[in-house]
């Protein structure tokens, strides 16, 4: 108003005032004498205060506009500039948009739409942003998918998209929509940044915000803060120090997620299944950290997509290599000496990575098998590979791989060698701006293999599983936040449980070569991801199906027992022949409710069906465990996981806290009957048993994220049981009563802290401590053939020793070096670590020993077996080039 | 810095906490019957011990039952009755031979009046042990200087019948004491051999010159290889990384009168096979 009077008062004489600094708006222009001026004129005006942006084609330059004498402000020449021209002005910080009036809504019909995509990649070496959020100003987001596409769907007009990632510097693009359009993005790296965060959400505030809950994410890149094991840093270690993750303590292969066995998880590798996780024995994991991305774990309830086995999922991306510069980096520790090359074949288009890693010692184990006379040495080795091709924008293949081998032998010449093999391939392609297909066709293999010299027993031994996984699927991004994600797949399974054949033609050893196990398991799935209100939700549905094909013979028994003894016919299957057949119906529903800015409560729901058991009636899983297919005996284990958290953040998204509830109910839990012998057994059904299992606990989780000092705890109360009751009472355990199953761990408390002392130096500890294991004591002993005998009654009632342990690492760069190859100037970096594995030497107790105390009394004690009892230092030197 | 203080108190709370005592209580003594003996196709006597269960911290490992009535019956109704030569110790007389073929069960009456008896347990023929020699190896002590050590093994050959479903145990003496710790229950199936002639590489077994070597191949049933692989299992591995849960290793021998008493113990027969040597200088 007042704006309108200023223009018809005054007149002429032109100068102005320049602010002194703070805010734009301070500026004025005098006016000394009426003026007609030009819109450029003005245009000139206004420019040395604002950075203006506008389209050409709206602005009329050459139109003149009167002004009186007088002071005028910048928001005063803006209001008289779009005056009557059909276009406005908004001011956002030192900017200013100019952009057409909006038009009367003609039609009462919904504002028109249209879609931003493309992709999301860091600008230092090409590789995809996995999971970067884009929000406009009016909230409306979206984020990257696993290969780093994006798209969201927006009103026409301007928007500013901020686009976040823990790992990136923010983001903003401003955009003037018209019609949909594709947007290369580009990221920077935090770059030096200390007080970065590794475990985390995937960004700030999008730990609380993300509508799946009970992830844990962690990222790997060179200046990630993760504590260091045995001076390595590595992938299921570190994710001991989350709540709700333990294992059975060292030398036990894989993890237990609430309370499920190891080969509940689905581990999986670039969406190869990875059927053995760890080398050594469980001391370090398979996945070489200096070729990983990033590693997300869903404990419990994941997303439609995912499916195949009860506890969680473990997903883990592999880097594709730099698609700009070469890069080598390396290191070398105690444990193992690691290699990585990238770097472009064709720059920017077609770039490749790959990493190697070898046990530096061969590793001499008084700890794998205390039993047996002469030492035991073990090493491992194994190689990661990605090469990612893209072909133009809407195309893009990848080839990823993976060799890892673990071998030992004895001093009377038994040789063992097992690992993990697997190759995936993708393409990636963009239909248009709002359908994004994945199709992907993956092999993975687990093999063991087994030499022994000596006789009676010369012969070598052999087991292999196949996996051959052909999928596909598709993201459809819908407007108003929501995404459709469906698809499907043929999983085709082959297991090979045993050959047992002579070493040598002479050998006495028969051959036997158990019958190798084919099923194919089809599967589709769809999920609805979206908001209503404060109500994010995704609702998904997996339907699998599964059937074990001939030729097989299957056994009839006469009695539930199923002993040996009691087959009373065997029916025959043809080659390609259905055996048996399992459909699974697996809703998953996860909704997250918006309290406010900063607080979440969230709740979900999943139902899951395993159709591929791991045969291993020891109390820590073994490299020589055999996985079974589901047929006529073996039933698919299902189990239905309930969940309720509540999620806040506090101080500005710098402390994140979380509580969670969980149950989660089984059916068809395998076990084993007391002295079952599953070597190279056909008949595998005489030694189980079937049981219900539940699971349930509560898991807390701070973590503070910036700062000098960064670091989380975390502390679960978990409780997990089996139950395996029968009408034939030696068909039950513990007279059919629930009894804690071998991971039941009451208490889980860790505490992790990163210190940052210099740019150059930091300090990170960590302190675990978990209730120990369940045990099962002698009540008695008695004599026999002249050996003293435990009795054991009940399973499981006793506990061990509680488990705890501090660790300790510092970590110190060296100064940055640069290097000139090729007059170009390349970044060196190096940095060494020195850590300390169990500061003050706790004698943690793996399982107890039962023995008689020497030759010539008859007494008995029973002796704690320490695996590591000792602090173990040491030093690892890390390079990048 | 709250975070720090709070997570060093709590470390310091837990560690308190934490220190504390590796075994609890075992629980009530059971003083269970056990009952212990095997019947050889050999000569005379055969050994059948009673004694009851201990509780597992306790000094001595036999109680034994003295004054009970034992009796050995087989399937073609001979009966052998033993008698105490020390506490818990019965014997058959001399001329008291197991025969291949035959089943054999115990009776045992206890002074207090209970009876326990064994399931009949078939005494079957065992494979011969052929021949037998003595191998030389040798491992370095790498202490002082490289030092050879030398040491001797035995070397068993056997012809295995073609008939599937063998089971033996091999026993190894020096100097013709058996070991017999639980280690030295030595189980071998057909399984992977049946019908061959095969070698039995005993490199456990470790002799010096002019030692003498026994090695003895016993058979067993399927039920007593299983109940000793059961033995075997429950002595050895237990609390290893390879072990497994305990379980309760259950016998053939119940009480005649009461199906709920727990009996533990076994009662098998064995035909032998046994071969000498004498490690050579």
């Amino acid at each position: 108003m007042k704006k309108h009077l200023l223009l018809t008062l005054f007149a002429i004489t032109l100068s102005y005032v320049k602010s002194n600094g703070q805010s734009h708006s301070d500026g004025f222009i005098q006016l000394d004498n009426a003026k007609k001026l030009t819109v450029s004129e003005v245009i000139e005006l206004i420019e040395p205060h604002y950075i203006l942006s506008y389209q050409d084609k709206i602005i009329p330059f050459e139109k003149k506009i009167f002004l009186a004498a007088g002071k005028y402000s910048i928001t005063d020449l803006l209001v008289l500039l779009c005056q009557g021209n059909g276009i406005r002005f908004q001011i956002e910080g030192d900017q200013v948009f100019i952009s057409p009036k909006k038009r009367k809504v003609r039609t009462p019909s919904i504002p028109k739409y249209i879609t931003l995509s493309g992709s999301i990649t860091n600008i230092k070496n090409g590789e995809a942003v996995i999971g970067a959020s884009i929000t406009t100003q009016t909230n409306i987001g979206s984020s990257s998918n696993s290969y780093g596409f994006f798209s969201i769907t927006v009103p026409k007009g301007e928007h500013t998209f901020t686009i976040r990632h823990t790992s990136f510097k923010n983001q903003q693009l401003k955009l003037n929509l018209i019609e949909s359009q594709t947007y290369k993005v580009t990221l920077e790296e935090n770059v030096g940044q200390l007080d970065e965060v590794v475990i985390t959400g995937y960004q700030r505030n999008e730990n609380i915000s993300r509508t799946v809950s009970g992830v844990n994410k962690l990222t790997f890149n060179e200046d990630s803060d993760i504590p260091y094991f045995l001076g390595e840093v590595d992938v299921l270690q570190s994710s001991l120090l989350l709540p709700g993750i333990t294992n059975l303590g060292e030398d036990s292969n894989g993890i237990n997620i609430r309370g499920g066995s190891t080969s509940q998880n689905l581990i999986l590798l670039d969406e190869a299944v990875i059927f053995n996780s760890n080398h050594f024995f469980g001391l370090i994991s398979v996945f070489n950290p200096e070729s990983v991305n990033d590693v997300e774990i869903f404990k419990g309830n994941p997303p439609a997509r995912f499916g195949g086995r009860n506890a969680s999922v473990i997903n883990i991306r592999q880097r594709e290599g730099n698609d700009k510069n070469f890069n080598v980096a390396g290191g070398v520790g105690f444990v193992a000496g690691r290699l990585t090359v990238e770097g472009p074949i064709i720059k920017e288009k077609l770039s490749f990575l790959v990493s190697a890693r070898r046990s530096v010692l061969a590793f001499v184990l008084g700890i794998t098998d205390f039993t047996s006379t002469g030492e035991t040495t073990a090493n491992f080795d194994d190689i990661n590979f990605k090469i990612n091709l893209k072909a133009d924008p809407k195309n893009r293949f990848y080839l990823s791989g993976y060799v890892g081998n673990d071998r030992t032998s004895t001093q009377f010449q038994t040789f063992r060698r097992w690992g993990n093999r697997s190759l995936t391939s993708r393409w990636n392609h963009i239909f248009n701006d709002q359908l994004f297909l994945n199709t992907s066709l993956v092999f993975s293999e687990y093999q063991y293999r087994v030499t022994d010299q000596r006789e009676p027993g010369s012969f070598l031994g052999t087991s292999k599983i196949f996996n051959y996984n052909f999928k596909l699927d598709f993201n459809y991004f819908l407007h108003k936040n929501q995404l459709l994600s469906f698809g499907g797949g043929l999983n085709t399974i082959q297991s090979n449980p045993g050959d047992r054949l002579p070493l040598f033609n002479e050998n006495s050893t028969n051959p036997i070569q158990l019958d190798t196990e084919v099923a194919i398991s089809p599967y589709l799935y769809f999920e609805q991801e979206g908001k209503f209100k404060q109500l994010n939700y995704n609702l998904g549905l997996r339907l699998t199906s599964f059937h074990s094909i001939g030729k097989d013979e299957v056994f009839i028994y006469d009695s539930p027992t199923r002993s040996p003894e009691s087959v009373v016919d065997t029916i025959t299957y043809k080659n390609g022949e259905i055996v048996k057949s399992y459909f699974g119906l697996e809703p998953r529903a996860f909704l997250s409710y918006q309290i406010n800015n900063n607080s979440f409560l969230k709740t979900s729901y999943a139902r899951n069906y395993q159709y591929l058991q791991l045969i291993s009636n020891t109390i820590t899983p073994s490299p020589t465990d055999i996985w079974k297919i589901s047929d006529t005996y073996i039933e698919p284990s299902i189990t239905n996981q309930y969940s309720f958290g509540y999620y806040r953040n506090l101080l500005n998204n710098k402390i994140e806290a979380s509580a969670e509830l969980y149950y989660r109910g089984s059916r068809n839990v395998l076990a084993f009957k007391d002295n079952a012998d599953i070597l190279l057994n056909e008949r595998i059904e005489t030694e189980v048993l079937s049981g219900i299992g539940r699971s349930y606990g509560l898991e807390l989780y701070v973590k503070k994220n910036s700062g000098r000092l960064t670091g989380w705890i975390s502390y679960a109360l978990s409780k997990s049981e089996t139950r395996v009751a029968n009408e034939i009472p030696e068909l039950e355990i513990n007279s059919g009563d629930y009894f804690p199953t071998n991971i039941d761990q009451t208490h889980q408390f860790s505490a992790t802290g990163i210190y940052s002392i210099s740019k150059r130096l930091s300090i990170s500890s960590n302190f675990i401590f978990v209730t120990g294991k369940p045990t099962t004591l002698p009540s008695a002993k008695f004599e026999l053939n002249g050996i003293t005998v435990p009795r054991f009654t009940a399973r499981n009632q006793d506990r061990l020793p509680n488990y705890h342990r501090l660790d300790l690492s510092i970590r110190l760069s060296g100064k940055k070096g640069k290097i000139k190859k090729n007059k170009k100037i390349k970044k060196r970096e190096d940095y060494w670590t020195f850590s300390i594995y169990n500061v003050y030497s706790r004698d943690n107790v793996f399982s107890l020993v039962f023995r008689e105390t020497g030759m010539e009394t008859n007494n008995t004690e029973i002796i704690p077996f320490i695996v590591l009892g000792d602090a173990i230092p040491s030093v690892t030197y890390n390079f990048k080039f | 810095m709250k975070v720090l203080v709070l997570s060093i108190s709590l470390l310091l709370l837990l560690f308190i906490i934490s220190c504390e005592n590796v075994i609890s209580d075992l629980g009530v003594e059971e003083n269970l019957v056990v009952i212990d003996g095997w019947v050889y196709d050999t000569e005379g006597p055969h050994e059948i011990r009673l004694s009851r269960s201990v509780a597992f911290e306790s000094e001595t490992n036999f109680t034994p039952l003295n004054n009970a009535v034992i009796i050995i019956r087989d399937d073609q109704s001979n009966i052998e009755t033993l008698s105490q030569v020390a506490p818990g110790v019965y014997h058959t007389k001399t001329d008291f031979e197991g025969r291949i073929g035959f089943s054999y069960q115990v009776e045992v009456t206890l002074s207090n009046g209970e009876t326990y008896i064994s399931d009949f347990a078939n005494l079957r023929p065992v494979a011969e042990i052929q021949r037998l020699i003595i191998e030389e190896s040798s491992f370095f002590i790498q202490d002082q200087g490289i030092d050879e050590v030398f040491f001797y093994f035995p070397v068993a050959f056997v012809q295995e019948p073609i008939e599937m479903g063998n089971f033996y145990r091999w026993r190894v003496a020096k100097n013709h004491v058996f070991f017999n710790e639980p280690e030295d229950i030595l189980l071998q199936t057909d399984r992977f051999i049946n019908g061959n002639f095969f070698r039995n590489e005993l490199t456990d077994y470790r002799y010096m010159q002019n030692d003498t070597a026994t090695v003895r191949l016993e058979s067993l049933t399927v039920e007593s290889y299983n109940f000793l692989r059961f033995l075997r299992r429950q002595t050895t591995s237990l609390g290893s990384p390879s072990g497994t849960n305990p379980g309760i290793l259950k016998g053939n021998i119940r009480n005649k009168s009461n199906d709920n008493e727990v009996v533990l113990g076994y009662f098998g027969a064995s035909a032998v096979s046994e071969a000498t040597e004498v490690v050579f200088n």
